[in-house]
């Protein structure tokens, strides 16, 4: 089996970082590198006994028939086969995380690479994870590795961005079925649930839902009910092999006032305008400044909010969106764009879409129920 | 409004191991002390932007009123919501994304503010950051970090009655949602497709899905896979869930079509394996004599060649107080929770399990979910 991600561009990234070996520990970054693994029993649950589920996966410079993950004994015994590329499976008896780092330290030092510079993602990684580490390795120079796997992640390949075609479609449609719901009268717990439901039916990890139901601004699901007159949004996250959906559509007990429809357009415009612009070659500053001017014309810019941000399999990452940001867009970026206004005596209107950067233009993930109002009973 | 744990205790567990202040960053041992809160956002994934949401909640000895929690300006108000009784929040991320290091400033401050920077401070080191760790060691020099999962889990080790119905209803649904797979998963299926289909009952009984493990013939492999549920085969379903992180773990046997006499054999001898050790569990049973047991009931059946026998404490955590094995020496008390398991790997007849939940009563304990564990679920 070859490794699924672009080596080169890896080993260049490395060059410039300085890094002898990436050291990768986190679920996103696991599956990245291995192909989409992460171990099932461990994927929603970190917490087992006294410690956690801790994986690993080394990847030396230059040199991936070397490369080495460490798993638990249950996980790479044959009742449980990981079937990756990668060549080196190394097991850990203990199921901590100190008895993890010491197998990586031990395989590091296998290879030689003692001295090594180590790319690990420290916010994640446990403290005594790290003390282990620095003792099995006193030699080591250890280095934050966030950037060299960020930008290796940046552009996706087209079976990654099939999934979140298929993601953001699943995700637009169970935030369509939690809108059914209005003339029930159910509260917005009732229908935080229906669209967890929606997705788990749809093949979606759920995440979350924040769900508005107007005028208040309070997000959080509750024992508010959703009542005629009153507008909802719904802001719903999941994930499928760790790549994330995250939409936001909106609801309306009713026909909506004239107000709530021109604040529903005025986000509108703003995401139409910005995504009209999106195509590889434009910087990603010139989009964001169309994006706040477009907010600006709405003439609601005050009480409203524009946020862009790259997507994968972190909720926001590269590429990364402010006015002096020079990089352009290329094929394959994947994009979420929101726009949010936030008006008293209406609630809190927003949409928001993920597009994939394509050859012209872009791509709309999941576009379904962005330009209409859900319920209207 | 007052903690909802037992203060006395926790006060008195923080004395003998001479602890300060717990410093606590765990989603189960936030939601132990917050009584059930985590912040919804970030209940299933925790990576965001360039870092990780990273909540700290601190509570000094014999002083819960100056407890503190460390989180982001986006759970405001689902804590208001939830009318939390911790006295003072802290927003660590004002104009940042939540990451360790700002949480750990802040928490230090909170510290400092108590006057416990000489302190000694229980921490879960498994699991805090190595950043968030570096930084509460700068900002306080001389306070000495000791490890917080004794003092946590023998705090949580007896449940209260609120908590056993959480787990009496999480466990019922886990083996009702096995059950219905078993009977109504469409023919042919893959371990793969079953494994979605056990997803979909769980999540439609108000669990959150965590795992299952398929055992579909004598091949072995439990993840979830290819791998069709073929006729004559058996099928372990060995299913976990939870909600509001209490967790509930189930395996129940199914089979298409008859079992063979051996399979037969080898399931009557975990069933009773398991009758045996749950018989013997009541208050004052020592977990060491249990284990023992328990082991020597399984060899009484003949089938424990290619078997194993595991019993644990279960709650917030899978595998936590109280713990059985050689020397462990501690009793039973009523409102314990423990998981019962007893498998056979068998070459030719493949991976035979029975897992039960049980509380320990006033005299004996109570089975929690035992639907579908007393024979095969026979299905065409």
């Amino acid at each position: 089996m070859e490794p699924p991600y672009d080596t080169n561009k890896l080993n260049r990234l490395m060059d410039k970082a300085g890094i002898d070996l990436i050291l990768a520990h986190t679920p996103h970054n696991i599956r990245y590198l291995t192909g989409g693994y992460y171990f099932h029993f461990r994927e929603r649950i970190t917490a087992i006994g006294p410690s956690q589920y801790l994986p690993f996966v080394g990847i030396p410079k230059g040199d991936t028939t070397r490369a080495f993950q460490v798993a638990w004994l249950v996980e790479a015994c044959p009742y449980n086969k990981i079937e990756d590329w990668i060549p080196d499976i190394v097991h850990t008896k203990a199921r901590g995380t100190v008895g993890a780092a010491q197998i990586a330290a031990k395989a590091i030092r296998n290879r030689g690479l003692t001295k090594a510079t180590i790319g690990i993602e420290r916010a994640f990684m446990p403290a005594d994870a790290m003390d282990m580490l620095r003792k099995e390795l006193p030699e080591a120079h250890f280095v934050e590795s966030f950037n060299t796997l960020e930008e290796l992640r940046i552009i996706k390949r087209p079976n990654e961005i099939e999934i979140f075609r298929r993601a953001g479609q699943a995700d637009a449609e169970a935030i369509q079925e939690g809108f059914l719901l209005g003339p029930k009268d159910v509260t917005t717990e009732r229908i935080a649930r229906t669209v967890e439901g929606g997705m788990v039916k749809r093949g979606l990890h759920f995440h979350y839902v924040f769900t508005a139901a107007g005028p208040s601004m309070r997000r959080d699901p509750s024992e508010k009910i959703w009542k005629p007159g009153e507008i909802l949004h719904i802001d719903a996250g999941g994930s499928q092999m760790g790549y994330m959906a995250d939409i936001c559509r909106m609801g309306s007990r009713g026909k909506p006032s004239p107000l709530a429809d021109e604040l529903h357009k005025a986000c509108l415009h703003v995401l139409n305008k910005t995504r009209a612009a999106m195509e590889p070659g434009v910087a990603c500053g010139t989009i964001y400044r169309i994006g706040q001017a477009a907010l600006e014309e709405t003439g609601y810019a005050e009480s409203g909010i524009f946020d862009i941000h790259g997507i994968g399999m972190v909720q926001q990452e590269l590429p990364r969106f402010n006015l002096d940001e020079e990089r352009p867009l290329e094929s394959g970026m994947i994009v979420s764009l929101e726009n949010d206004i936030r008006y008293p005596e209406i609630g809190f209107v927003k949409i928001e879409d993920a597009v994939a950067i394509v050859k012209g233009g872009c791509e709309g993930l999941g576009d379904l129920g962005r330009d209409i109002w859900g319920c209207l009973d | 409004m007052q903690p909802p744990y037992d203060t006395v205790k926790l006060d008195n567990l923080m004395e003998d191991a001479g602890a300060d202040l717990m410093l606590l960053c765990t989603r189960h041992n936030i939601r132990y002390i917050c009584g059930g809160y985590y912040y919804h956002f970030y209940e299933r994934f925790t990576a965001m932007e360039k870092s990780v949401y990273s909540p700290l909640l601190g509570v000094p000895k014999g002083q819960s009123e100056k407890a503190f929690h460390v989180g982001i300006a986006g759970e405001v108000g689902q804590i208001e919501e939830q009318s939390m009784w911790i006295p003072e929040f802290i927003n660590s991320a004002t104009n940042v994304r939540p990451n360790p290091t700002s949480s750990a400033e802040k928490a230090s401050g909170a510290i400092k503010a108590r006057g416990l920077e000489k302190g000694t401070i229980a921490i879960e080191h498994d699991f805090i950051s190595s950043t968030a760790m570096n930084c509460l060691k700068k900002e306080l020099p001389a306070a000495k970090f000791i490890e917080a999962l004794p003092v946590m889990e023998e705090l949580r080790a007896i449940k209260t009655p609120q908590e056993l119905d959480i787990m009496r209803r999480i466990t019922q649904a886990d083996s009702e949602s096995i059950q219905e797979t078993f009977r109504n998963v469409p023919k042919n299926s893959t371990t793969r497709e079953i494994a979605r289909f056990l997803e979909r009952e769980m999540t439609n009984r108000g669990l959150l899905f965590l795992w299952v493990f398929t055992c579909a013939g004598n091949t072995m492999l439990r993840a979830p896979s290819e791998k069709v549920w073929e006729k004559g085969e058996v099928l372990h379903l060995d299913a976990g869930g939870s909600d509001g992180d209490y967790l509930t773990d189930v395996c129940r046997m199914g089979v298409r079509g008859v079992p063979k006499p051996l399979a037969d054999d080898i399931y009557k001898a975990c069933l009773t394996t398991q009758d045996k050790v749950r018989a013997a569990i009541k208050p004052g049973a020592v977990c060491s004599d249990l284990y023992e047991y328990g082991n020597k009931a399984f060899v009484e059946t003949g089938q424990s060649e290619h078997g194993n026998f595991i019993i644990h404490g279960v709650g917030l955590v899978s595998h936590e107080q109280p713990r059985f094995g050689p020397g462990m020496e501690r009793t039973l008390k009523e409102g314990m929770v423990i998981s019962i398991e007893t498998d056979v790997r068998h070459p030719e007849e493949g991976y035979i399990k029975i897992e039960d939940t049980v509380a320990v009563t006033e005299d004996g304990c109570e089975g929690m979910g035992d639907i579908g564990r007393a024979t095969w679920t026979i299905v065409d």
